[in-house]
C-alpha cells in the first residue's frame, strides 16, 4: 500500500524524514518497498508562450519561443492548441517525460527537428501521467495551465501542490495487522517507532434520535455489525486536495460521495459503501446469502454468477453489492443521486476472500476485510464519513441504525518482566518496556509482589492481533531495537544426533553412483496421463490424483521414478551418446510413501548388463546379501508393461523384494521418441536399510599362488549363464577364487542355434600351491560334466 | 682374475663417458653384460676353472661389478631419455589427461551437504519426513488459524484419492491431506517423537500452487531447522543463523533480524544476510539494500508446544527456514530456477 507521506504527518507531525523511515521501520516494523520523493516532475516547469509561428518545414509542427524564467527557449511543438500568452508545463533538457503519453519515461534531450533547434518540450497532460486531472479533448492538445494563473519559472509540482513523497510498504508484511492499512494506523504505527507524538481527533458522534432504517443480518453470513445511514446528499465536485490524495494512493476520483467514502477508508481503514437510497427497493436493506443462479452487475461492469457461498446485501428484490466485496452497478451513486444510504459494516474474513477468489475481484474493500479489522473501528468511520459528507457534500443525516449482535472483547494479557527476559535474552529495564507499551497506546497495570514485577496489558481494541504474552514480547523487542539483541552461542546437552534411519543410506548412495559414473537427476513428483500412457502405466491403478492440479501434465503422484527418468534421456539424448542417471525420491501410495532408488542407461550395447553391473555394485558396497530371479511378466505389477518381455530380472533380499533390473520395451522407447536401448533399475531403499549395512566377515588370504583357467564351451544359444555358472561353482568348490565371462559369441565358426561362452576361473587353495597339471586335469573333468549336461563342445583351447 | 675385473670397470667407465644416445648405451650393455660375448661373462666363463676357495671371492667380485654396470647403465638411459637426446619418442606432457568416468550429484544435494554438514556438526538430528501430509501437520498443528490464506486453494496442492496411512498419532483434527507446502511439517512429527532438549534440521522437498517462472518453482526444497530447550532466545537464534551463513559462505556476515509474520512462531523475524557482492554498497543483486533475503524465522509458538503435547510455558523454542534453491543460485550463479529441474546434464555435470 501506498502511504502519502504529509497525510501521516496530519497525525504524526514531527515524523523524521523519509530516508530515516525507509532506514528503520523495516526493522522496526513493516517492510518498506521504495520511496517515491517529492522530485515528481523534476525538470518540469511552467512556461510562457511569447510567440508562436509556423515550422518552415512542417506543416503540422510550430516554433515556439517560451519563457520559463530562467531563460527563453525555443521549441518545436505539435500541439493544436498553442497560442500567445498561454501557459504551458515545459519540460526541460534532462527532465523525465512519458513520450507521447505511451512506454516508459525517457530523458529529454535538445534535438534538431525537421532543421529547427529545440531545446525543451510542451507537454501534454499524458505525458507528464496527468491525465485524470487535465483530460485531453483532442488529440494532439497541450496542457494549458493559463487557469491556474502561476508565475513563470515555477516547477510543475509545487504548481500542482504535488509535491509530496510516496512511501510504499508491502502488503505481505503487515499481513496480520489491520490497522495498518490506513493513513492513521500506520502514522499511529511510525509514531511508536521513532517515538514522536501522534494526534487524532475523533469526530463528533452521531445525534442520536434519529429515524431508523429496516436492516436485517441473516445469520449465516458472519456479518458482524452493520451500520446503514441515510443522507440527504447534493453529489458535485471532490475537493481538489482530496481528489490529489487519492490520486497520489491510486484510487481514481468519481464523486465527492464516492470519494469521501474512498478517503475515510484510507485514512481509517474501514471500507464503506455508498448505495443510491432512491434505487434500493422497497428501502430495506438484507444481509444475506446469494441464491444459486443470482446474478448482479458489479461496479466494474461485470456481470457476476453468484452461488450461495457468496454473502450479498439485497433489498427486498435483488442483491445490491456482494457483502466486503464490491457494490452493484444499478445501486451505485450517480450525478442524478440525492439520497444515500452508507453501509460501514465489518465481515467475516473468510467469506469476504472466498468471494473475492470467486468472483475474480480483489478490490481495496476485500483486502482489508480478509485481515479482519475490527468491529470497533466502525464507530469511528461513520461519525468521520458523516462529518466529511456534511463539510463537502451537503451532508444531512436522515436516519442511523447500528446492528452490532456481539460487541468485541478486549483481552487482557499477563506476563513478568522474567518472561521477556527468557524469551528476549536480554533484560529489557522495565521502565523501557512500560514506555514502549504506552507508545502502543495499551494500558498497563504493573504489580510486583515478591519481587516479581507483573504486567497486566489491555491491548487497545484497534489491536485484536495482541494476544498471548509472545505478541507482547514481539512488540517490545521490536520497538526496543532486534539490533540490541546479543547473539548467544548454543550450549547445552552434547548428544551425537539420531537421524531418520534410512537418510544416513541414502547420503552413501548418493556417495557412491557418482564415482560408478553417474549423475543425479531431481524430477518432479507429478506426471500426467499422456507420460503414463508412453511408457505404459495405468492411471486408474495404485494412483493417487491431486484435487487440483498445476495443469493435467502434473495430476498424478509417480509411483515410479521410471517415467521422468524416460523424458531425461529424451531431454539428453541429442548431445549425449550414452547416459547414465540416478535419482532418489518419494513415490507415493495410499497406504505408505517410500523411498525410491532408480538408475537408467541408455547406450548403444549392454545396457541392461551396465545397470546390472552398477546395481549389483551398489549391493555389495552397501553390504547387503541379495538373490536374484528371473521374473516373467506378471499381473500384480502395473509397472510390467513397460519392460521388455521376458527381460526383466528381480532382485530379492531375504524375504523381501529389493527392486527390478530390466530392459525398457522397444514400443515404449518407440512412443518417448528415444532411439538407443534403455535399461532401468529400481531398489527400494527401505528394503535396503532392512537388510543392508552385514558387516562382511574377514577371509584369510591365501600364501599360495593362484591359477588362472580359461575356457571357451559351444552351448545352445539358448543356454543361460546361470547353469553354466551353478556347474563351475559346485565343481570348482572352495578353490573357485573369481569366475567371470570374458566372451560371447556368435556366427563365423560357431554352428548356427549355438554360442561360445569364454569364462575365466582363478582357483587357489590356503593350504597348498596348486599344480597346473592337476588343473588342467579338473579342467578336463568340468568339460566332462557339461558334455554330460549340455552335450557341450570345447572351442578350442 | 681380479685384476681383469678392475680393468673391465675402469673400460666400461671410461667407455661410458662417450655414450649418449640409447642405441650407443644399449652397445656398452652388449659390449660389457652380454650374454655371448659380453666382456664380463668371458671373465665368469672362467670362474668354474679356479679353486673353490678363489671361486669364491672371484665370483663375489664379479657379481659387485655387474651390479654397478647394471645400475649406472641404467642411471644413463633415463639421462639420455629425459635429455631429448633419444629417438624413443618423449611423452607430451602438455596433453591433457585421461578423465576418469565419474557422475554428478546434483548441484540442491550439494547445497544439502553442506548444511547438514554444519548443522550435524552442531548435533542437529536430520529428519525429511512424508512429502504427502495430513492437513493437520502441515497446519493445523502448526497454528495456522482455519481461514489463512496459505491454507488457501491456490497455494495448497489438495488430495483426491482417499489416503489410508497407518499413523502413529491420532490427528485431533483430520481436515484431509495435501502436499506439504513447506517442511515445517515436521516441528510437530519430530517433537511428538522425541523429548527436548530437541535440536532438529528438515532438508527437503516441498509443494506450492503456483506457476512457475525464472524464480518460482512448484516444486520447491526447503531447510527447517528448530531447536527446543527450557531457555532458548532470541539470541541463540541470531547466533545460529550467523554462524550458519558465515560456514557456508566462508566469511563474516551480518545478520539482520526484521519483523515478520508466521503462524507458528512468535516474535516471528525474516532473516537478512549482509550483501555477499557489494560489502553493502548496494548492486544488482541485493537491490542496492546491501541486504539479501534469507529466510524467515522466529520463537516457537505455544500453540505448536501445545499440539505436540509438551507441557505448556516449560519450553521454548526457536525454528528457521530457507530456500536451499536460493543458496545454490547465489553460490554458482544460477541465473533461473528451473534449471534444477530441468536436469540437462550440460547444466549438472558443470557442479
Amino acid at each position: 500500500m501506498k502511504f502519502s507521506y504529509s497525510w501521516l504527518q496530519e497525525f504524526a507531525p514531527q515524523l523524521p524524514s523519509t530516508e530515516k523511515i525507509m532506514a528503520e521501520l523495516t526493522t522496526h516494523s513493516v517492510e518498506v518497498e521504495g520511496i517515491e520523493s517529492g522530485a515528481a516532475y523534476s525538470g518540469v516547469v511552467v512556461g510562457r508562450i511569447e510567440h508562436v509561428e509556423k515550422h518552415p518545414n512542417a506543416d503540422r509542427l510550430s516554433v515556439c519561443r517560451v519563457n520559463i524564467g530562467s531563460s527563453v527557449e525555443r521549441i518545436v511543438c505539435g500541439g493544436v492548441n498553442l497560442s500567445e500568452g498561454m501557459d504551458v508545463a515545459v519540460a526541460t533538457v534532462g527532465a523525465r517525460v512519458r513520450w507521447h503519453g505511451e512506454g516508459e519515461p525517457i530523458t529529454l534531450e535538445a534535438a534538431t527537428i525537421r532543421g529547427v533547434e529545440s531545446r525543451g518540450m510542451i507537454c501534454s497532460s499524458d505525458e507528464l501521467d496527468l491525465s485524470a486531472e487535465f483530460p485531453k479533448k483532442e488529440e494532439r492538445e497541450i496542457l494549458n495551465l493559463t487557469h491556474l494563473n502561476i508565475a513563470v519559472g515555477t516547477p510543475l509540482a509545487q504548481a500542482l501542490g504535488n509535491n509530496d513523497a510516496l512511501i510504499d510498504i508491502d502488503n505481505k508484511s503487515m499481513t496480520h495487522r489491520p490497522d495498518l492499512f490506513s493513513h492513521v494506523g500506520m502514522a499511529r504505527e511510525m509514531a511508536a517507532v521513532f517515538g514522536v507524538p501522534f494526534v487524532y481527533a475523533t469526530s463528533q458522534a452521531i445525534p442520536t434520535g434519529l429515524g431508523k432504517l429496516d436492516i436485517q443480518i441473516d445469520k449465516a453470513t458472519g456479518c458482524r455489525r452493520y451500520i446503514g445511514i441515510e443522507l440527504n446528499v447534493a453529489v458535485g465536485n471532490t475537493p481538489v486536495h482530496i481528489q490529489q490524495r487519492l490520486q497520489a494512493c491510486g484510487i481514481k476520483s468519481i464523486n465527492n460521495v464516492v470519494d469521501i467514502t474512498n478517503y475515510v477508508m484510507l485514512e481509517l481503514g474501514q471500507p464503506l459503501h455508498a448505495f443510491d437510497a432512491d434505487r434500493v427497493t422497497g428501502g430495506k436493506i438484507v444481509v444475506r446469502n446469494a441464491r444459486v443462479g443470482e446474478k448482479m452487475h458489479t461496479l466494474d461492469k461485470e456481470e457476476k454468477l453468484l452461488d450461495e457461498s457468496v454473502v450479498v446485501i439485497a433489498d427486498t428484490q435483488q442483491p445490491i453489492a456482494v457483502a466486503g466485496v464490491i457494490g452493484g452497478l444499478d445501486s451505485g451513486v450517480t450525478a442524478q443521486t440525492k439520497r444515500i444510504i452508507l453501509e460501514i459494516a465489518n465481515f467475516e474474513p473468510v467469506r469476504v476472500r472466498q468471494a473475492a477468489v470467486k468472483l475474480g475481484t480483489r478490490t481495496e474493500s476485500a483486502l482489508r476485510f480478509e485481515k479482519n479489522p475490527s468491529a470497533e473501528l466502525c464507530t469511528v468511520a461513520a461519525a468521520r464519513t458523516v462529518e466529511l459528507l456534511q463539510q463537502h457534500a451537503a451532508g444531512e443525516v436522515v436516519a442511523y441504525t447500528d446492528l452490532y449482535p456481539q460487541q468485541e472483547q478486549l483481552k487482557t494479557i499477563t506476563l513478568t518482566a522474567e518472561d521477556v527476559e527468557r524469551l528476549a535474552g536480554v533484560a529489557i529495564p522495565m521502565k523501557d518496556i512500560q514506555e514502549l507499551l504506552q507508545r502502543l497506546e495499551c494500558q498497563l497495570d504493573v504489580t510486583t509482589a515478591a519481587g516479581v514485577t507483573t504486567l497486566e496489558v489491555s491491548a487497545p481494541w484497534f489491536r485484536r492481533d495482541l494476544n498471548i504474552p509472545e505478541d507482547i514480547i514481539e512488540e517490545i523487542v521490536r520497538l526496543y531495537g532486534l539490533d540490541r539483541i546479543t547473539p548467544q552461542n548454543l550450549t547445552g546437552i552434547l548428544r551425537v544426533p539420531e537421524h531418520e534411519p534410512e537418510l544416513p543410506l541414502v547420503w552413501e548412495i548418493r556417495k557412491k553412483l557418482p564415482v560408478m559414473g553417474l549423475t543425479e537427476v531431481y524430477n518432479y513428483s507429478f506426471y500426467g496421463e499422456e507420460l503414463m500412457r508412453a511408457v505404459g502405466f495405468d492411471p486408474k491403478q495404485e494412483h493417487i490424483e491431486i484435487l487440483n492440479p498445476l495443469s493435467d501434465e502434473f495430476r498424478y503422484l509417480r509411483v515410479n521414478l521410471l517415467p521422468r527418468m524416460l523424458e531425461n534421456i529424451v531431454r539428453n539424448q541429442q548431445h549425449q551418446k550414452q547416459l547414465a542417471l540416478f535419482e532418489i525420491g518419494h513415490v507415493y501410495f495410499a497406504d505408505r510413501e517410500v523411498r525410491q532408488l532408480g538408475i537408467v542407461v541408455m547406450q548403444k550395447t549392454d545396457a541392461y548388463r551396465t545397470v546390472r553391473g552398477i546395481a549389483e555394485q551398489l549391493l555389495r558396497e552397501l553390504h547387503v546379501p541379495y538373490t536374484t530371479t528371473l521374473t516373467n511378466q506378471t499381473a500384480d505389477c502395473p509397472f510390467w508393461n513397460s519392460y521388455a518381455e521376458g527381460r526383466a530380472l528381480r532382485v530379492n533380499a531375504g524375504e523381501a523384494i529389493a527392486g527390478t533390473i530390466a530392459e525398457i520395451h522397444p514400443d515404449v522407447l518407440k512412443r518417448m521418441g528415444i532411439d538407443m536401448p534403455v535399461a532401468f533399475a529400481t531398489l527400494s531403499i527401505p528394503v535396503l536399510h532392512a537388510h543392508g549395512g552385514v558387516a562382511p566377515k574377514m577371509k584369510p588370504i591365501s600364501l599360495y599362488p593362484a591359477i588362472t583357467l580359461d575356457l571357451s564351451i559351444i552351448v545352445d544359444a539358448g543356454l543361460a549363464w546361470s547353469s553354466v555358472e551353478s556347474i563351475v561353482r559346485q565343481e570348482a568348490g572352495e578353490l573357485l577364487q573369481s569366475l567371470m565371462v570374458f566372451d560371447i559369441f556368435t556366427g563365423g565358426k560357431i554352428p548356427a542355434g549355438k554360442k561360445s561362452i569364454s569364462l575365466r576361473m582363478v582357483m587357489q587353495s590356503r593350504q597348498r600351491t596348486l599344480e597346473m597339471k592337476e588343473m588342467e586335469q579338473w579342467r578336463e573333468q568340468l568339460m566332462a560334466v557339461f558334455n554330460k549336461q549340455f552335450g557341450v563342445q570345447l572351442r578350442d583351447k | 682374475m681380479i685384476d681383469q675385473l678392475k680393468e673391465i670397470q675402469q673400460a666400461f667407465t671410461t667407455a661410458a663417458a662417450q655414450a649418449q644416445t640409447a642405441e650407443q648405451i644399449e652397445a656398452l650393455r652388449v659390449e660389457f653384460l652380454g650374454r655371448k660375448a659380453g666382456r664380463l661373462n668371458e671373465v665368469l666363463r672362467t670362474v668354474k676353472t679356479l679353486p673353490p676357495e678363489e671361486r669364491k671371492t672371484v665370483g663375489a667380485a664379479a657379481n659387485a661389478v655387474r651390479l654397478e654396470i647394471e645400475e649406472k647403465l641404467e642411471t644413463f638411459l633415463r639421462a639420455a631419455q629425459s635429455s631429448g637426446a633419444s629417438d624413443v619418442p618423449a611423452q607430451d606432457l602438455t596433453l591433457p589427461g585421461l578423465p576418469p568416468r565419474m557422475g554428478h550429484v546434483h548441484p540442491l544435494t550439494q547445497v544439502f551437504d553442506e548444511l547438514m554438514s554444519i548443522f550435524t556438526s552442531m548435533g542437529f538430528m536430520v529428519y525429511e519426513g512424508p512429502e504427502l501430509e495430513n492437513d493437520f501437520y502441515n497446519f493445523e498443528a502448526l497454528n495456522f488459524p482455519q481461514d489463512h490464506p496459505a491454507r488457501d486453494i491456490q497455494d495448497t496442492f489438495f488430495i483426491k484419492t482417499p489416503i489410508t496411512r497407518a499413523e502413529k498419532h491420532s490427528f485431533p483434527t483430520d481436515r484431509g491431506w495435501v502436499m506439504r507446502t513447506h517442511t515445517s511439517n515436521m516441528q510437530v512429527r519430530v517433537m511428538e517423537e522425541f523429548q527436548p532438549p530437541l535440536r532438529c534440521i528438515i532438508p527437503g522437498r516441498a509443494f506450492r500452487n503456483e506457476a512457475t517462472d525464472a524464480s518460482h518453482e512448484f516444486t520447491l526444497y526447503q531447510m527447517e531447522g528448530f531447536i527446543v530447550d527450557t531457555d532458548i532466545t532470541i539470541g541463540h537464534l541470531f547466533w545460529t543463523l550467523r554462524e550458519l551463513f558465515q560456514q557456508l559462505y566462508k566469511k563474516p556476515v551480518k545478520i539482520r533480524l526484521r519483523p515478520g509474520y508466521f503462524p507458528f512462531t512468535e516474535p516471528s523475524y525474516e532473516v537478512d544476510m549482509s550483501c555477499l557482492f557489494c560489502e553493502q554498497k548496494g548492486c544488482r543483486v541485493c537491490k542496492q539494500t546491501g541486504w539479501l533475503e534469507m529466510g524467515g524465522s522466529g520463537m516457537i509458538h505455544p500453540n505448536v508446544f501445545k499440539a505436540a503435547g509438551y507441557q505448556a510455558g516449560k519450553y521454548t523454542g526457536f525454528a528457521f527456514g530457507m530456500g536451499p534453491m536460493r543458496l545454490a543460485m547465489l553460490k554458482y550463479g544460477i541465473p533461473d530456477i528451473r534449471l534444477f529441474m530441468e536436469n540437462d546434464t550440460r547444466f549438472l555435470e558443470q557442479f
